[in-house]
């Protein structure tokens, strides 16, 4: 279907020199409803800018008369809030990074999914309302969108299935290993849905206590119990109008299952401590890294509960599966966190990529970032090749893969006693152990709660492993 | 099949150059075509004078080891080959791309011999296109 264009939005303005490609972007974003105008050279670009004055530029950096970059810096300082968007290479990942600096809105490596660049033209501004989003507690996620990135089959699948059932009010169920971006599965369906200016409220039923799961699912009620100093709505509550993203679902209890039950067949909350329920209107979305069905064999979870809630399943593949998007992704994630630790990196060596695509990849997209963030942090820059890759990454040895030591993971209690009698470098070495340990392995939400940068903690482990 | 020229000297080349049909995703180029309607011609047209350009710029540029003209046909390469689906050649422009990004002169003959390997599967990829532009 072909979306007629809006005559109230600007037309966007894709500076692009190789004709062909011109056609295919132009088919691409007109069948989206986007209007266009195309550049052929710098000077070309230039030139429609001043006349059209586009809200969004789509420019590739390398031009036949000019650098792109040197281009979009002049289109910035013309008009600021201009949102640039710069495509290139992998060849040119460095120029992403400079550009990322000047001042690019995004970039994108070609070639791009159309899904994916479609995403990136209307977060541009294009077509976006402003949504309330708030998070509760959750371990580490991919912070950025790079689960999404990946023009694989297996991964345009998963767009397509999100873009069907967003607009529908059904449950949603997420399953997946950990670290595939099953939360930005859930942020994708509430994004794409009619609820999308409402608020995204995420809970993880593992991480919180299951004696305060109650209270911070539905809510409490001031002294409804010791602790309880003032009246707290609860998450469904919050995400009243909106979307509820209930992640680790099979770890919640079975009291509290029967409460969610209840609620979902009812649409009511009632809050820890309150006499009277409310009515709320929330699209739920779950998720889980377990089988729920083998859940509901073992007992652990309820199978009313799971019929009601697995209504549409969307299952998030490993990365194992999805072919060449390791790469894709190991790319996008060298030019943002070279833009952060202003490093300049070349790519890939192809022995590196050749390498990423044999490896099983427990730890999915998380463990791919930490990898390369960990690259990022301890090298200067150029192309990075196998040396300064964590040295056991090859053994693929530890589930999650998150962090480069090759002893135990440290138990994530830890008590004083443990700790008498230990030199104050030991006592360093098992707080740090023991706290990435807390939070699933991801050494930047330990850096977080330690209060210190992510790659302090690298450093520290790096040297540890080296013994 | 095609004769590259390898710095003067007329060879056959005795690298493999694979089946373009096993090396496209016939998938992807098609919905392509199909994107593009009654502009279909004219992009498979276009696609053939772009492949083309890259082709002269590629053989010129390995002739006489310009790094500077490797990096950027290449880069245009990279773009038309991975959009259109021709999956072998994305990667053999990538490693190409990478390799004249290397200071490192000892690796003119890896150069060398990724050059007229793109080249090859370039040539196979253009036959592709071209029986395309009748094709329903």
């Amino acid at each position: 279907m072909i979306k007629t264009p809006s005559p109230i939005l600007p037309p966007l303005l894709l500076i692009e020199d190789t004709p062909s490609l011109q056609m295919v972007y132009r088919a691409v974003l007109h069948t989206a409803g986007h209007q266009v105008a195309i550049a052929g050279t710098a000077a070309e670009g230039l030139a429609l800018f001043h006349e059209l004055t586009p809200t969004v530029v789509v420019l590739d950096l390398v031009l036949p008369d000019r650098d792109g970059l040197d281009l979009m810096q002049d289109l910035l300082a013309l008009r600021p809030q201009t949102k640039v968007i710069v495509i290139t290479a992998n060849g040119s990942i460095n120029k992403a990074v400079e550009a990322m600096r000047a001042g690019a809105h995004e970039f994108l490596v070609k070639p791009f999914d159309e899904q994916r660049f479609l995403g990136v033209i209307e977060n541009a501004g294009l077509a976006r309302k402003p949504v309330r989003r708030e998070q509760l507690p959750l371990p580490s996620v991919p912070t950025s969108s790079e689960a999404f990135i990946g023009s694989s089959a297996t991964m345009s699948r998963v767009h397509h299935k999100i873009h069907s059932v967003a607009r529908s009010m059904a449950t949603v169920f997420i399953t997946g290993e950990s670290g595939t971006g099953k939360e930005l599965c859930a942020l994708a369906v509430h994004d794409n849905s009619p609820r999308a200016a409402g608020p995204f409220i995420a809970l993880n039923c593992g991480a919180i206590p299951q004696d305060l799961l109650e209270s911070e699912v539905f809510g409490h009620m001031k002294g409804s119990f010791t602790g309880a100093v003032s009246d707290k709505p609860g998450a469904a509550t919050a995400a009243d109008g909106g979307t509820l993203f209930l992640d680790e679902v099979c770890e919640m209890a079975p009291a509290l299952q029967t409460k969610l039950l209840r609620f979902l067949q009812t649409s009511t909350v009632q809050p820890v401590g309150a006499t009277r329920p409310r009515k709320v209107n929330v699209r739920i979305v779950c998720a889980t890294n377990r089988d729920p069905l083998d859940a509901v064999r073992r007992g652990q979870f309820r199978e009313d509960l799971y019929y009601r809630l697995y209504v549409v399943p969307i299952h998030m593949p490993p990365l194992r599966e999805r072919g060449n998007d390791v790469i894709e992704i190991a790319e996008a994630a060298l030019i943002r966190f070279a833009s952060e630790e202003g490093r300049s990196f070349e790519g890939l060596d192809p022995s590196v990529s050749s390498l990423f695509r044999r490896l099983s990849w427990p730890g999915n997209v998380r463990q791919v970032l930490n990898v390369i963030r960990n690259v990022v942090v301890l090298n200067e820059g150029g192309l990075v090749t196998p040396e300064m890759l964590p040295p056991d990454l090859g053994a693929d040895s530890t589930p999650g893969g998150t962090t480069p030591a090759s002893p135990p993971i440290a138990q994530a209690n830890l008590s004083l006693d443990d700790l008498v009698g230990l030199s104050l470098a030991e006592v360093e070495e098992k707080v740090i152990r023991a706290t990435i340990a807390a939070h699933g392995g991801s050494i930047p939400k330990a850096a977080r709660v330690l209060d210190v940068s992510p790659s302090t903690l690298y450093r520290k482990v790096e040297s540890w492993s080296q013994g | 099949m095609k004769q590259v020229p390898i710095l003067g000297v007329l060879q056959v080349e005795t690298f493999d150059i694979a089946l373009a049909a096993g090396q496209i995703d016939t998938g992807c180029y098609f919905r392509l075509l199909d994107q593009a309607g009654t502009q279909r011609a004219e992009l498979v047209a276009r696609l053939i004078a772009d492949l083309e350009k890259v082709d002269c710029g590629l053989r010129q540029a390995l002739a006489n080891f310009d790094r500077a003209a490797l990096r950027l046909h290449s880069h245009v390469l990279i773009s038309l080959a991975g959009t259109f689906g021709a999956i072998a050649l994305h990667r053999t422009a990538q490693t190409l791309n990478q390799s004249a990004h290397h200071i490192d002169t000892a690796t003119n003959g890896n150069l060398g011999t990724i050059g007229h390997m793109a080249l090859a599967q370039l040539g196979n990829l253009i036959d592709f296109v071209a029986q395309t532009i009748d094709a329903p």
